[in-house]
């Protein structure tokens, strides 16, 4: 009976033993290593990239010596269409080792002909492309790391930034963007980008910080940053952002993987940011998830327009310092019954231009013949009332088609315009040039053999140039009656 | 009562509508706006091909407007590119016109209101054509309108547009591009910056050109302080196009290069040329030498004039003195 107590007794101290040293080691052994490795997890952390888009790399199937045509494999590769290739990307033709662009070129898409064709500029050198050599075109970004501290990291502590490269010794540093099978085993290429690169900025300690080493990564390994805390200690609450890559040297982004990508949909790394304390023991730290996607060419084709609009204009306004007496159409100027013998009669129209056309527009006018009546032929420059003609003026002493003269003196019969800039400065020649009063000129008289002229232009793009045109008629007493008509034709195009 | 009521009410809104409508303004203002695109369009054949164009004709008017749709060939008549249609298939130089190449199913029709009309032609290359350029016009000009005159004594002048879209063909084969500068020109003396440079390219190929190039203004000591680059303007074949240009800020001084690089063609052919000029502000140059003598002058007459004027006036007080010591010795011998 004793010895079945004492062995009771024994196996219920052992049990208590047990219980007793599994909970120590817990408590005090295991769980305090637990917490400080894993730490807590850093607020708001995130990684903002310059430039998202996945780069470009394809195998080159064709591309002609001295041609500017490149066509590409269609499987078996990063990128097996041209879908994700823009216009004006600068593509490097890398051999099979990825040892240097071809000709030591970068060349520029000039256009995606199809899926799988595309056109360069400038054209190739001598040598045709290789069938093992790729196409990339490289897309690197600055990373904006950002994240607010939970705990405070101690004056001799550090930021540990843990970036992906591709699991392959040889291809993690050489400027060329990774590809690889799975996300897992690739990652972004580090381009040379050392200590120099990389900036650090604090709210809410002290910016006592150094970017004490930039350590490539290997097969095994991933890229690694390190930035060590100087001086004093940053405070729980502060919030870190670490830039990683300059105007000089930015982080390359990998090419699409090889297998299961989807265009379209992202490609989604994991970069670790871990705060340690001066014996490299986490704080805190955050997985940071980074999409990099392929980019979305938003493109529109604006065509080169030319608007004309010629306007009527009401009896009564002033127009080239006159007030006119007569209401236009767009179609026509009806002086009506004149009576007024040895006076000016006054009309106007307006006539507006727009163009986007980068060499700009002109109008030109020209008359079918001088006015005639009932539509009788006034033969020649001169033809005159001998002839049934309301003759083009000469304005006060001499005008032509081509140069004007003010024409103040009624006594001086017949038919002309003048200009007077609205919107813009467009016009040819002005009512008020020269001091003038109303300086004028003929229109050209295509049956006189009279080239058009231009009365406004411009070299470049007009939004909305407005220019009016004056007509003025002056009839001599011995004019014969009669309807007396001709036809006065606007032609306006681009500039050549 | 309600009835006369309601007649009453329907009266005012017949009167107030009436005069309304007669109020209203009349058709003076109207206008008429057409739109055509492409306003320029650039097209590549080979001989005996069969191809087209189609041109749209935008009426945003209220009305329909009917009229009729041409192709004509045109030419560039000066050095600033101004287009100009050929009225006559006699004017025509055979070497660059294509409108007999060119067919439609209809020459006139009616674009409604607000709305385009898309004016399709086809064209057909000869097998015979030769390569290089070949320029044309299709347009729309709508149909005048004249009222009839009411009496016998009136007078019209009847208003028609043309807007017109410009078509350069560019027949494949063996094209001959020559351009050389025929004017490069720079004052050879300005008293002030900017440098005002014309220059003036000829087309002596058979096919457009428009030239890429750059001016770059050096200065005395061969630092480059300014570059433009020249309007890259197309320029008709057997034509040229003139180029102005300011090169640099108002205070220049010295003798200075302007130089222009740059390439034609499809063959990148090179074009280049140089002028040398001074610029030199001389008015400001006499005013500040001017200023500066004056200044030497004045400094030289006060260290020269001050110490002689000291001297004499120091002499005359020493014969003041003596004069004085000579009149007490006088008073005190006569004491």
């Amino acid at each position: 009976m004793f010895i079945i107590m004492m062995k009771k007794i024994f196996y219920q101290l052992t049990f208590i033993f047990f219980l007793f040293f599994q909970s120590f080691y817990l408590f005090f052994l295991r769980l305090p290593q637990i917490f400080t490795v894993e730490g807590a997890t850093l607020l708001n952390a995130s990684d903002t990239l310059s430039n998202s888009r996945l780069s470009y790399r394809a195998g080159v199937a064709t591309g002609a010596a001295n041609g500017s045509v490149v066509t590409i494999d269609s499987s078996g590769n990063a990128d097996n269409n041209t879908n994700h290739l823009f216009p004006n990307d600068n593509v490097c033709f890398a051999g099979p080792n990825l040892d240097g662009c071809y000709q030591q070129t970068n060349y520029t898409v000039a256009s995606i002909i199809n899926t799988t064709t595309f056109n360069i500029s400038p054209p190739l050198a001598s040598t045709p492309l290789g069938v093992n050599d790729y196409v990339i075109a490289s897309q690197s970004a600055i990373h904006s790391i950002q994240f607010t501290l939970i705990n405070t990291i101690p004056a001799n502590g550090n930021i540990l930034i843990t970036i992906p490269a591709i699991d392959i010794t040889g291809q993690t540093n050489d400027c060329f963007p990774d590809t690889n099978s799975t996300i897992a085993s690739n990652g972004f290429d580090l381009c040379g980008l050392g200590t120099t690169n990389i900036a650090i900025s604090s709210s809410g300690c002290n910016n006592n910080w150094t970017v004490a080493a930039v350590t490539a990564g290997d097969a095994t390994n991933d890229h690694t940053i390190r930035i060590d805390r100087n001086t004093n200690s940053c405070a729980a609450g502060s919030t870190i952002t670490v830039t990683v890559g300059d105007t000089n040297r930015r982080l390359i982004n990998p090419a699409p993987i090889t297998s299961s990508h989807a265009q379209g949909v992202a490609d989604i790394y994991t970069i670790n940011v871990r705060t340690r304390d001066g014996g490299n023991n986490t704080l805190d730290q955050a997985n940071i998830r980074t999409a990099v996607i392929e980019g979305v060419l938003v493109s529109a084709n604006i065509e080169e327009t030319l608007s004309l609009t010629i306007a009527g204009e009401s009896a009564g306004i002033a127009a080239c310092g006159q007030t006119t007496d007569v209401t236009t159409y767009p179609y026509a100027v009806p002086w009506g019954t004149i009576a007024n013998f040895g006076a000016f009669q006054e009309a106007s129209q307006l006539i507006t231009v727009s163009t986007n056309a980068v060499s700009g527009y002109t109008v030109r006018i020209d008359e079918n013949d001088q006015m005639g009546r009932n539509g009788n032929v006034c033969t020649g420059a001169n033809a005159g009332e001998a002839q049934n003609c309301i003759r083009d003026t000469t304005c006060n002493t001499s005008c032509s088609e081509s140069t004007s003269d003010d024409w103040t003196s009624t006594t001086s019969y017949g038919f002309g315009y003048s200009l007077q800039n609205v919107s813009g400065s467009d016009a040819i020649f002005l009512y008020n040039e020269s001091s003038r009063t109303f300086s004028a000129r003929q229109i050209p008289d295509l049956e006189a053999g009279e080239t058009a002229q231009t009365i406004m232009s411009r070299n470049t793009p007009a939004a909305s140039s407005q220019v009016r045109v004056c007509y003025r008629l002056n009839i001599s007493t011995t004019q014969p009656a009669g309807y007396y008509f001709n036809k006065v034709r606007f032609t306006a195009s681009a500039t050549f | 009562m309600k009835k006369i009521i309601k007649m009453l009410f329907d009266s005012f809104l017949i009167i107030v509508a009436f005069f309304l409508v007669s109020s209203a303004p009349t058709s003076a203002q109207q206008s008429l706006p057409l739109v055509v695109y492409p306003a320029k369009i650039q097209l590549e054949v080979s001989p005996g091909e069969k191809t087209g164009v189609t041109i749209n004709f935008l009426n945003q008017s209220e009305i329909p407007l009917s009229g009729y749709f041409r192709i004509a060939d045109f030419i560039v008549i000066n050095n600033k590119g101004t287009p100009e249609i050929i009225e006559s298939k006699e004017m025509a130089n055979n070497r660059y016109t294509a409108s007999s190449w060119f067919s439609s199913l209809y020459d006139r029709g009616t674009i409604p209101a607000n709305e385009k009309l898309s004016f399709l032609t086809y064209i057909t290359v000869p097998k015979d054509a030769t390569a290089g350029g070949r320029y044309v016009a299709i347009y729309f000009e709508p149909t005048p309108e004249l009222t009839q005159p009411k009496t016998g004594a009136e007078k019209a002048t009847a208003i028609s547009t043309r807007i017109a879209s410009l078509v350069y063909i560019k027949v494949k084969g063996d094209i001959k591009e020559e351009a050389k500068i025929t004017q490069f020109f720079a004052s050879n003396f300005q008293e002030y910056g900017p440098v005002k440079v014309v220059t003036e390219i000829l087309n002596l190929g058979n096919y457009h050109i428009t030239p890429q190039a750059k001016l770059t203004l050096i200065n005395p000591f061969g630092k480059v302080i300014d570059e433009q680059k020249l309007t890259p303007l197309n320029i008709f074949p057997e034509r040229s196009r003139v180029y102005e240009n300011e090169l640099g800020k108002k205070w220049l001084i010295g003798r200075y290069q302007v130089k222009l690089t740059g390439t034609y063609g499809e063959k990148n052919l090179p074009l280049s040329a140089n002028v040398y000029l001074w610029v030199f502000p001389w008015k400001v140059a006499i005013i500040i030498i001017l200023a500066i003598i004056i200044l030497i002058l004045l400094v030289r007459h006060f260290l020269t004039q001050s110490p002689q004027k000291e001297k004499e006036l120091l002499t005359l007080l020493e014969r003041e003195k003596k004069e004085i010591e000579r009149l007490k010795r006088m008073i005190n011998k006569n004491e």
